[in-house]
């Protein structure tokens, strides 16, 4: 027997190894597809969609409803880790898209600017009274005057409190629609006193507070169209000395804002209250199990007011459905936002997660204002909530550009709140340092 | 006897054409073929994405939308963004003081754990490279809550000790370099250690012997034996340290997010806010660009600085 040589033994093995490649990118024999529905339902629409979000998402309760009604529809939801990353991905290679993505309402409007998703005017305007104005606003591409997206959280917001705790230090008649920012700073200075703390404040800055507070004085951190910094507007400015105030009451405990030390200063009743938005619920939830963690102790009261406050409510958050124009099921995407976020039925099963859909006849219905959570024990916390709705203001926006913006007060407020500038330096910086992040990722007229 | 090289007569010089050499490749396909993986691998991986890398740092593209030629546009853009010139310096600083600590750390580990006296010395290497197989994130995760300004166990140990507590992650721009420095040095010092404790086996019993015999100390032989042979491992160390260091992002992204105030921000840290925070992919590929070159010029400076040692 003739002995092989090494050349000709890799030779061989090359041409086995392309043999075997080849063989395998051929037509495979045709498998039926486990996921594909087995009896379709005659004259119902059939296909897939595709969702992305974060992983046990309020979205995914209402496809559970939505399949039994589409029997013929089926579907998947990933929810990639590195979503926002793919997503950009997709949408330049205009392949490899979801047909439904649960967008933040800047990134809704930064691909809106770029013509990247589906236009949904005609869809929302039989319906646009059905969903708050504000929300209405955020889909709304000033550029092309489309909807690009149907409103989905109204992430109104509030401050969540433990009642056992304000009750036993002396604190249990407070007249919650009257308490000013004055009345809160004393409260939270002495319960401080006691290393009771009624709020979170990074010390290295916490944008959130400063949206929340702007929200309520009626001011914007960039204009309608997209075009202008506001934030260093007289609101702004107003906006950033409540939250000085509010860091020199020494009431804001520095922990990450929901870093572990922020869940044990909560379950060990350090932390007995926060400003949050609605959909922090399903968050809580998960990470307050038992009464001993503190369980079924919490309310919500509105944000304090105060002189030119104007709403007692902000907005943290609060994302919407997007369909790519480039997806491949554009019309089951359709029908699925028309039925979580636009019936009853889909709005109460996404609803029961913690987000609030914006959809107003499901927020003046049983179903939403009955609902418990054991964050609440048996308190209507949703009555709350429907009240909250009609605090929301008409002049907060967050069109493209506004996230280089919120990241650069985050930034800079520390300096702020030590003293090292004045409120009106601080605001002077903010907008000098956002000018050229905010220039550069802007949706020009 | 051979004939001295002059003497040989001349010959014709030959240069192939593109017929012979198709020939040849023909002839050798195979041998090519084996070799092609390579080629083809850093064309499409290494080649391809630093020509497009190119070509987007001189337009303006966000991932989507049309793409515009703006010639140098983006480049003077990076030099007029607030944030650079700190991030710059916090990765010089991190570099200066990461470089030299790390070396001299490393080469006193690997001195002790290079003692053939040590008990335990194989439990003890492996101990010390534990820390660089650990996953950085989840070291990061027990990094912040030992280092929490309010609710850390250093402070509450600082607290019980009455000392004064520091703020390490959100209130001190210094503290949370610290935390970096720390946390860079318990992750890397393994991988150094393990390069030293190399180079120090590879240094002959016998020089050591020598110099014993002649009458030097301890510390004369480590100051005048051992390091002078360590010294093209801490050349090496140097360089490819100071790429690491330049190009540093784990460690202040997930202790800080390069906060506070931007304390603990890198090159890489704000490349990354800008390419994939704000999809500003054309900023990000002539910032990359532009940290490649500071890179480049460090590595040159380090070579000639090395080149005149030896001369």
């Amino acid at each position: 027997m003739k002995n092989l040589s090494r050349r000709e033994f890799l030779k061989g093995l090359t041409l086995a190894s392309a043999g075997a490649v080849l063989a395998a990118c051929g037509a495979r024999p045709a498998q039926p597809d486990p996921a594909a529905p087995i009896d379709k339902a005659p004259g119902l629409p059939e296909g897939k969609v595709i969702f992305w979000g974060h992983d046990q998402h309020p979205i995914d309760l209402a496809a559970e409803g939505f399949v039994q009604k589409y029997p013929n529809i089926t579907w998947e939801s990933p929810h990639p880790a590195d979503r926002g990353e793919r997503m950009n991905a997709a949408l330049a290679a205009g392949t490899g898209l979801p047909d439904l993505y649960w967008s933040e309402a800047t990134d809704a409007q930064d691909w809106g600017c770029n013509e990247l998703l589906m236009d949904l005017t005609e869809y929302l305007a039989p319906v646009k009274d059905q969903y708050h104005p504000l929300k209405m606003n955020e889909t709304f591409v000033a550029k092309f005057g489309k909807n690009v997206g149907w409103p989905g959280d109204i992430s109104v917001s509030g401050w969540y409190y433990r009642y056992d705790i304000l009750e036993e230090l002396g604190y249990g008649d407070i007249d919650f629609d009257t308490y000013t920012y004055d009345d809160f700073y004393a409260m939270s200075t002495e319960l401080a006193a006691q290393n009771k703390y009624t709020f979170c404040f990074p010390a290295d800055g916490w944008s959130a507070l400063f949206m929340f507070v702007l929200h309520q004085l009626g001011g914007t951190a960039v204009s309608q169209d997209g075009q202008t910094i506001t934030v260093g507007d007289e609101k702004g400015i107003q906006a950033m000395r409540i939250v000085k105030n509010l860091w020199d009451c020494g009431g804001g405990l520095d922990v990450g804002w929901w870093s572990p030390p922020y869940w044990a200063a909560i379950q060990e009743g350090m932390l007995i209250g926060d400003f949050a938005a609605a959909w922090a619920k399903g968050f809580w939830e998960a990470q307050l199990k038992s009464p001993e963690q503190s369980a079924g102790y919490w309310r919500i009261a509105k944000f304090p007011t105060g002189p030119g406050i104007k709403y007692r409510t902000g907005i943290w958050g609060g994302a919407q459905l997007v369909c790519p124009s480039q997806a491949d099921n554009k019309e089951n995407a359709l029908l699925f936002m028309e039925y979580a976020l636009g019936s009853l039925e889909g709005a109460a099963l996404c609803g029961s997660w913690g987000i609030i859909p914006a959809y107003r006849p499901y927020l003046e219905s049983s179903l939403f204002l009955r609902a418990r959570s054991p964050i609440y024990g048996d308190w209507a916390f949703n009555e709350f909530w429907a009240g909250q709705e009609k605090e929301l203001s008409l002049e907060f926006f967050r069109p493209a550009g506004w996230g280089a913006v919120n990241g650069v007060i985050g930034r800079e407020m520390p300096s702020i709140m030590r003293g090292e500038l004045t409120v009106e330096q601080g605001m002077e910086l903010i907008v000098k340092n956002a000018t050229p992040d905010f220039e550069r990722t802007m949706c020009k007229l | 006897m051979t004939k001295p090289l002059a003497a040989l007569p001349k010959t014709k010089s030959y240069k192939p054409g593109l017929g012979a050499n198709l020939k040849l490749i023909a002839k050798h396909w195979m041998d090519y073929l084996f070799i092609a993986p390579f080629f083809v691998t850093f064309a499409i991986f290494g080649l391809y994405p630093l020509l497009w890398a190119m070509q987007l740092s001189l337009s303006r593209w966000r991932g989507f939308g049309p793409m515009t030629f703006v010639g140098l546009d983006n480049y003077r853009a990076i030099f007029r963004d607030p944030y650079v010139v700190q991030a710059l310096v916090n990765t010089v600083q991190f570099t200066a003081i990461l470089l030299p600590t790390g070396i001299f750390i490393s080469i006193f580990f690997a001195v002790i754990l290079n003692d053939r006296f040590l008990k335990g010395r194989g439990v003890f290497r492996t101990i010390y490279f534990l820390p660089y197989i650990t996953s950085s994130v989840i070291v990061a995760i027990v990094f912040t809550q030992l280092f929490d300004d309010t609710l850390g166990w250093v402070n509450y140990g600082l607290q019980t000790l009455n000392l004064p507590t520091v703020g390490w992650l959100r209130n001190s721009a210094w503290g949370a370099k610290t935390v970096v420095v720390l946390l860079t040095h318990w992750g890397g010092i393994g991988y150094n250690v393990l390069l030293f404790l190399g180079g120090l086996q590879s240094i002959e019993p016998e020089v050591y012997e020598a110099a014993r015999i002649d009458g030097a100390n301890g510390q004369q032989i480590f100051w005048r034996i051992t390091l002078p042979l360590l010294r093209p491992i801490v050349f090496f160390l140097m360089i490819i340290a100071t790429i690491g260091l330049m190009n540093m992002f784990n460690q202040p992204y997930m202790l800080t997010r390069g906060g506070p105030q931007g304390a603990t921000e890198t090159l890489m840290l704000r490349l990354y806010g800008m390419g994939i925070g704000q999809s500003r992919f054309g900023d990000a590929s002539a910032f990359g660009f532009l940290v490649s070159f500071l890179v480049l010029g460090i590595m040159v400076l380090q070579m000639q600085f090395r080149k005149r040692e030896a001369d």
